[in-house]
């Protein structure tokens, strides 16, 4: 067989390599989100971020997703505090559950916010294994500890932007 | 004056008022205020036991008006 028909078998009847021709490991898809609002609680209890919900929607079950997290400027106000943090993932439709491979309540990450700690940006990563062709979302948590101050997730006009690669297995 | 989310969390703690949240741009004028803001009305639990805030959006449910806190912000 010559090169430019294998070329033409690998690459089926478009110009476009389909997904399914592409070697393990190959970046299926890409979703990203930049977020540069104001995003602060006073609240012992979790508030859910959805406005900065990223959704994926897989190609194929067998894929791995890629999730990452960075930028950002966490911070505090009025007291100081600690910023507990979650990330938090609905899998086709299905309930919110702790992306935490410890699992319960445990936070993704707890950080002290008062005098010179402040300022912070974030980078979290979280490989998932969502075996669905439907809708992966992916949704931040945060509180403080005591409610004494209030603690910043986020701060205008520091960007923080979420991306998530659909990797194939 | 320019008003910011600093000024908006210092008002709010002189008004004692607690269990909020915020998101959306930086609180320049009322508008913008009641469109970020929410009160925490109660809690619910997560399968996992998170406990997560319910919360409104309804300036009727804050406690407070937009006139209180910018008083409180003037004096900043």
């Amino acid at each position: 067989m010559s090169n430019a028909r294998n070329l033409a078998t690998l690459l089926g009847t478009s110009s476009t390599v389909p997904s399914a021709k592409m070697p393990t490991g190959s970046v299926i898809q890409t979703v990203s989100v930049s977020i540069y609002s104001d995003a602060y609680t006073s609240a012992t209890s979790a508030t859910a971020l959805s406005a900065f919900d990223l959704t994926i929607t897989p190609s194929a079950t067998s894929s791995k997703i890629f999730y990452n997290v960075t930028g950002g400027h966490q911070s505090y106000a009025s007291a100081s505090e600690h910023l507990k943090i979650w990330f938090y993932t609905s899998i086709n439709g299905g309930s919110f559950g702790n992306a935490n491979p410890a699992g319960g309540t445990n936070t993704w990450q707890y950080s002290h916010m008062g005098g010179d700690a402040w300022g912070h940006s974030m980078s979290h990563s979280i490989l998932l294994s969502p075996n669905t062709t439907g809708a992966v979302i992916v949704r931040p948590y945060y509180s403080t500890h005591d409610g004494s101050g209030a603690v910043f997730f986020s701060s205008n006009p520091n960007v923080w932007t979420a991306t998530a690669l659909e990797i194939k297995v | 004056m320019s008003y910011t989310s600093e000024k908006v969390i210092k008002a709010l703690k002189v008004l004692d008022i607690k269990n909020y949240s915020y998101c959306g741009d930086a609180p320049k004028d009322e508008a913008t205020f009641l469109k970020g803001f929410s009160i925490h009305t109660g809690t619910e639990t997560l399968e996992d036991g998170l406990v997560v805030a319910k919360t409104s959006n309804n300036p009727d449910d804050f406690g407070f008006t937009w006139a209180e806190i910018k008083t409180e912000m003037d004096k900043l």
